[in-house]
């Protein structure tokens, strides 16, 4: 299936060959067919010409190109030409495909207007994603330029970068000394005059949720319901009412029912959607579409970055209007409000009519549910999410408020608040991979708060003192639970149990509780005695954890508790099947860290071959290379981007020594030792399924001592023998809500569940079994809570300069160096942990998310004030964030309208001793003097609020504010317009 | 001005503050914010005798109003139709610049919704045909209220009827 197939001929790769250089034909008029036509007709008769044709503009507005020729026409003085190529939609790929294919076309159609009113100057307007697309066009000038033999060019062609599209539908004002143009109606109006027939359409990039994607050609005097059903079958998303999205919104929302319609430019602006739209999304039926119209709205705001006040005022209100909505606070006042804004915008000409027309008119009844705050079809607008670290984490700890307890010096509530979602606080700040960072808002801009480590310092500061603070215990049940196993699931089933008032046994194999924290992470990772000191803080509530005793069969262990919970873990290494591996100088990688960890001689190397590459491979290789190994290849079959070890794993174990083969797969280890493998070019299909492709040609051979296979976990089942309980691939099967496996009583969380995973992951997964747990000992339904993040606490912010608030960077760890930490049987700590003053930092880089969700409201309403002081930025995790804490103090006028449209309080103003105080979230952006009222000494406004309405009002209006008078002093003097106060005595 | 007018006699007013009670129900507004207001000093001397001397502050609509001039967002709007001066409440962002501009302090802060609340002759009942609610539940009849043109003021007309009823001396 060729994505280029329904495109028009004149649109083919051959026709810029030599990436433009080469002209199409030997001569100019062959070059150039459509100029040597229009020479041959004056500016009127081109004017004609063009207006008989109908040829309409492509994208945007649609509008009638002879429009915008006559009124170029009329024209005088010095002009210039427009080629613009730019879109509503960056992955828009129209505007590409002309500059790459019919770069020749573009400039003949520039060279035919510039005949027009002789045009001295062409401006090419690139954005920044069609960056470098511009050398044919360039290319093509230049080769025009040769074959009619110009040696000093006339007129002038400039490139401007990074350009954005224009807010405006239609210009504001008609403006005659610039003809503007996308680059392909440059190309139709040069094929108009080459007399090339059918030039009635526009391309249309079909995005996701269409069968087919890529470009076709929009016929506009077509059905476009029967055409979007001829493109490759039409739309991918099922039900009548799937949503067709233009533009990437910017351009507005049909319904699939609604598109019977004709594509000419006046049918689908009647329809209320962009004219001639330039992409085409398919979304599902239940997509909110109120949230969609919201995020279109605030990119048209963005565009209007440089436009005057009331016009950026209109974006503002209608963003915010709709911003109101979602957060259910709208009323049905809004949608009149957001009807009236509509109208707004589309006599002034504003592209933004079109998504909010459009989403008004056609999805009535999902925005009069938001204003009713009855239901959002997605369940996503309406409530309060919490903060993005807060939500990736795994065992869903309260970040934003553990480290602003932190941060305030409050190591011993930081623990208690961490211990409300993980009981082993410091271990996770040792060994976690830390999802939370990568979540983190602030990690698009200055890299994100070091959130890993705080922990452990809060933790170490706790444990220096004699141990965490004890968590309330609830009274005792009299019921037992018996948990197999003693790693982290099972730890943290057994902490929160207890807290449940529940009696808790643990029963161990090993000689040591931790299980795969204790056996499987290498000691200079996750030193053992700092292990032992956070499982005894579980232990001195009362939980009995007995090392060395295995559980053989899970149905007699089971008649001695009124519930079970099973964290088996993984602990036996899965070798992959390949030739040779059966040989005893081939280790499993986890077997290999066990025997190590439990303190046997284990010797290796001097030459060892690491397959496999994720985490545990990391560990397996630095482990070697401290049991005698002196060379130690580390073989993985991702390329290293896609390597599952987190990066700074790897670049340790790279600074170490360890050399990386990614994009390697094993074939067979010889007897000798030799080691072979094939080249692997991808290890996931299209789908991101695991099906690997390999070049059996290309081969690395390595030659080794011994082989360690870190390829795999699975689970030691012989408990289960005879007990019901059910297991799936090697692994216990248990309900992902509730952790009860197929036997009433007996529940299991960790890896042995859930299979090999992060350390945090199994906390959670022992967290949520324990919630069940309990609620099934007594008879409840468990609550709907566990596993979802739940604030902990509500901590104020910590106050900060808008200085450091605005530019501190990430803290890098303080680590041993290399010479410090490699050598054989040296397992020093790598990490040395934060220090006070970093830590101190640290916690005042959060941008508090818990607090500012990132609505855009206080934003919004500054620029309806036409006051523009707040500048919140765009970042990956779909929400707004303050990263300027500076830009307030020159622009503040301290009114406080954000305050009041803030729905959480995160920003707000404080008044006191004479000033005003803006904050946000912790940060005072903004200090200016308050002025007191002349009769009762209240507080009153700011200089520059005062200022600000003064300039609002004639000078005689004005003059009556002379004296600063309070509200309320102001009515108690009962004075009456233009009379003066009342003479009583008359009156009675 | 707005075409209807509202007026006090002080003269019969007892200062109850019935009128600011039910401004406020029919508001649905809590403690704080007064749409109108019986401003009230004294007692004073009026010709020997003592007097407590009442003024009632509802808004004036101006023909040319301070606040809705100050208003950023157009929230603060005079009524076409019959010059009105009230507050789109979804426009209003709770910037305070109409309570900063008004020279009688006439538009309230309500802390209930974070936006400015004012006097609107009660627009509402109005248009369904009935009086504002400090009119209608005025205990002593001192409030009235009707389109100017057509309101006589009871303070002229009771002038009006002692100087028929006692004709200065010498007449």
């Amino acid at each position: 299936m060729s994505e280029l197939q329904m495109l028009p001929r004149w649109l083919d790769a051959g026709a810029a060959a030599l990436a433009g250089a080469a002209p199409p034909a030997p001569t100019l008029d062959g070059a150039l067919p459509g100029l040597a036509r229009a020479q041959s007709l004056t500016p009127l008769q081109r004017l004609r010409h063009v207006q008989e044709s109908g040829l309409a503009e492509c994208g945007g507005a649609g509008e009638p190109i002879h429009i915008a020729w006559r009124r170029f026409l009329r024209g005088r003085g010095p002009s210039v030409l427009v080629i613009d190529a730019t879109g509503f939609d960056a992955r828009g790929r129209g505007a590409a495909a002309i500059l790459e294919n019919a770069p020749w076309r573009i400039a003949e159609g520039v060279v035919i207007a510039a005949g027009l009113r002789d045009s001295l100057k062409i401006e090419l307007r690139l954005p920044a994603e069609l960056t470098g697309r511009e050398a044919p066009f360039l290319n093509a000038v230049d080769a025009i330029r040769s074959l009619a033999q110009v040696a000093v060019p006339r007129r002038q062609l400039e490139v401007r970068r990074d350009c954005r599209p224009s807010c405006w539908a239609e210009g504001r004002l008609p403006d005659s000394s610039r003809l503007v143009h996308t680059p392909e109606t440059w190309c139709r109006i040069a094929l108009l005059f080459a007399g090339v027939p059918d030039l009635d359409a526009a391309l249309l990039t079909l995005r996701r949720g269409m069968k087919q994607r890529g470009l076709v050609e929009l016929r506009r005097r077509e059905n476009l319901r029967i055409q979007i059903d001829g493109w490759g079958g039409g739309v991918e998303v099922q039900g009548p009412n799937a949503v067709l999205v233009f533009d990437d919104g910017l351009g507005g929302f049909l319904p699939l029912s609604a598109t019977d319609l004709s594509c000419e430019p006046l049918s689908l602006a009647s329809a209320g959607i962009v004219p001639s739209p330039s992409t085409l999304m398919g979304m599902a039926e239940g997509v909110c579409v109120v949230k969609q119209t919201r995020r279109a709205l605030y990119r048209h705001w963005q565009l209007a970055d440089a436009e005057e006040a009331p016009v950026r005022a209109l974006l503002a209100r209608a963003a915010r209007l709709v911003a109101e909505i979602t957060l259910g606070r709208g009323e049905a006042a809004h949608l009149d409000a957001l009807d009236g804004v509509a109208e707004d915008l589309a006599t002034q000409g504003l592209a933004a009519a079109w998504p909010l027309g459009s989403s008004l008119r056609y999805y009535r009844d999902q925005w009069e549910r938001h204003a009713r705050r009855e239901s959002c079809p997605e369940g996503l607008c309406l409530e309060r999410s919490a903060a993005p670290c807060h939500r990736a984490c795994p065992a869903n700890i309260d970040i934003p408020s553990f480290l602003a307890y932190l941060g305030a010096g409050d190591h011993r509530a930081t623990i208690e608040v961490i211990r409300r979602d993980n009981p082993l606080p410091l271990t996770c700040g040792l060994v976690c991979p830390a999802p939370c960072e990568s979540a983190c808002v602030r990690g698009g801009n200055d890299g994100a708060v070091f959130i890993r480590p705080m922990k452990a310092r809060a933790a170490e500061l706790c444990l220096a003192e004699g141990g965490y603070p004890k968590p309330a215990l609830a009274p005792d049940t009299g019921k037992r639970v018996g948990i197999v196993g003693a790693g982290p699931a099972s730890l943290s089933a057994a902490y929160y149990l207890r807290t449940f008032g529940h009696d808790v046994e643990v029963f161990e194999a090993q000689e040591h509780a931790g299980g795969m924290l204790r056996y499987g992470i290498p000691a200079y990772r996750m030193p053992p005695d700092l292990l032992e000191q956070e499982i005894d803080q579980i232990r001195v509530l009362g939980v009995k954890i007995r090392t060395g005793a295995a559980v053989e069969s899970l149905e007699a262990f089971r008649t001695g508790y009124d519930a079970v919970f099973l964290g088996l873990g993984t602990q036996r290494a899965r070798l992959i099947q390949i030739e040779g591996v059966e040989q005893p100088f081939v280790l499993g990688g986890i077997d290999f860290l066990r025997a190590v960890r439990s303190g046997e001689r284990v010797r290796v190397g001097p030459r060892v071959v690491v397959i496999g590459g994720g985490n545990v491979s990391i560990d397996v290789a630095l482990t070697a290379l401290r049991q005698g190994a002196k060379q130690v290849d580390m073989v993985a079959l991702e390329k290293r981007r896609e390597m599952p070890a987190s990066p700074h794993e790897t670049e340790l174990a790279v600074a170490e020594g360890v050399v990386l083969h990614p994009g390697w797969g094993p074939v067979r280890i010889d007897e000798d030792g030799e080691v072979v493998f094939q080249y692997c070019e991808r290890v996931k299909d299209q789908t991101g399924k695991f099906d690997p492709k390999f070049d059996a040609g290309r081969l690395l051979k390595l030659e080794a001592d011994q082989v360690i296979l870190a390829t795999g976990q699975g689970t030691d089942l012989a408990i289960l023998e005879g007990s019901g309980v059910e297991n799936n691939r090697g692994f216990v099967v248990a309900d992902p809500r509730t952790k009860m496996t197929s036997v009433p009583g007996v529940f299991a969380g960790g890896d042995g569940q859930h299979g090999p995973r992060t350390a945090v992951e199994a906390i959670g997964s022992g967290k949520i079994a324990a919630a069940s747990i309990d609620a099934w000992l007594r008879g409840v339904t468990p609550d709907a809570a566990a596993g979802k993040p739940v604030r902990r606490a509500e901590v104020d912010p910590l106050p900060v300069l808008a200085g450091d608030r605005s530019h501190k960077r990430r803290a890098v760890m303080p680590e041993k160096s290399v010479e410090e930490t490699v050598g054989e049987g040296n397992y020093v700590r790598i990490e040395e942990g934060l220090t006070e003053a970093m830590a101190h930092d640290e916690a005042r880089r959060c941008l508090r998310c818990d607090i500012c969700i990132g609505c855009g409201l206080c934003m919004a309403a500054c620029s309806e004030m036409g006051v523009e002081a707040l500048r919140m930025a765009d970042t990956p995790a779909s929400r707004l964030a303050y990263f300027d804490f500076l830009r307030p103090g020159e622009l503040c006028i301290g009114c406080g309208a954000c305050t009041q449209v803030c729905p959480t309080g995160a920003i707000r103003l404080e008044d006191g001793n004479g000033v005003r105080r803006t904050i946000i979230t912790g940060t005072v952006v903004r200090e200016q003097p308050l002025l007191e009222c002349a009769d009762c000494g209240a507080p009153t406004q700011t200089p520059a609020h005062r200022e600000f309405v003064r300039r609002r009002l004639p000078d005689y209006m004005a003059a009556h504010l002379d004296r600063e008078l309070c509200p309320s002093c102001a009515r108690g003097r009962t004075d009456r317009p233009a009379v003066g106060g009342i003479d009583f005595a008359r009156v009675s | 001005m707005s075409t209807y007018v509202l007026r006090h006699d002080e003269l019969n007013c007892i200062a109850c503050q019935a009128c600011e009670v039910h401004c406020k129900a029919n508001k649905n507004l809590g403690p704080g914010p007064a749409p109108c207001k019986i401003v009230s000093f004294g007692p004073v001397d009026v010709v020997g005798r003592p007097r407590l001397r009442i003024t009632f502050m509802p808004c004036f609509h101006c023909e040319e109003p301070w606040c809705a001039k100050a208003c950023p967002t157009g929230a603060m709007h005079v009524r076409e139709k019959d010059g009105i001066v009230s507050v789109e409440s979804s426009l209003c962002i709770g910037c305070k610049s109409c309570m900063g501009a008004c020279p009688w302090g006439t538009p309230q802060w309500d802390p209930a919704t974070r936006k400015v609340v004012k006097c609107d002759y009660c627009m509402d009942r109005l248009d369904a045909g009935l009086q504002p609610a400090c009119v209608t539940k005025c205990v002593t009849g001192c409030l009235s209220f009707g389109v100017a043109s057509e309101l006589p003021d009871p303070r002229r007309e009771r002038y009006a009827r002692l100087i028929l009823a006692e004709p200065p001396a010498g007449a």
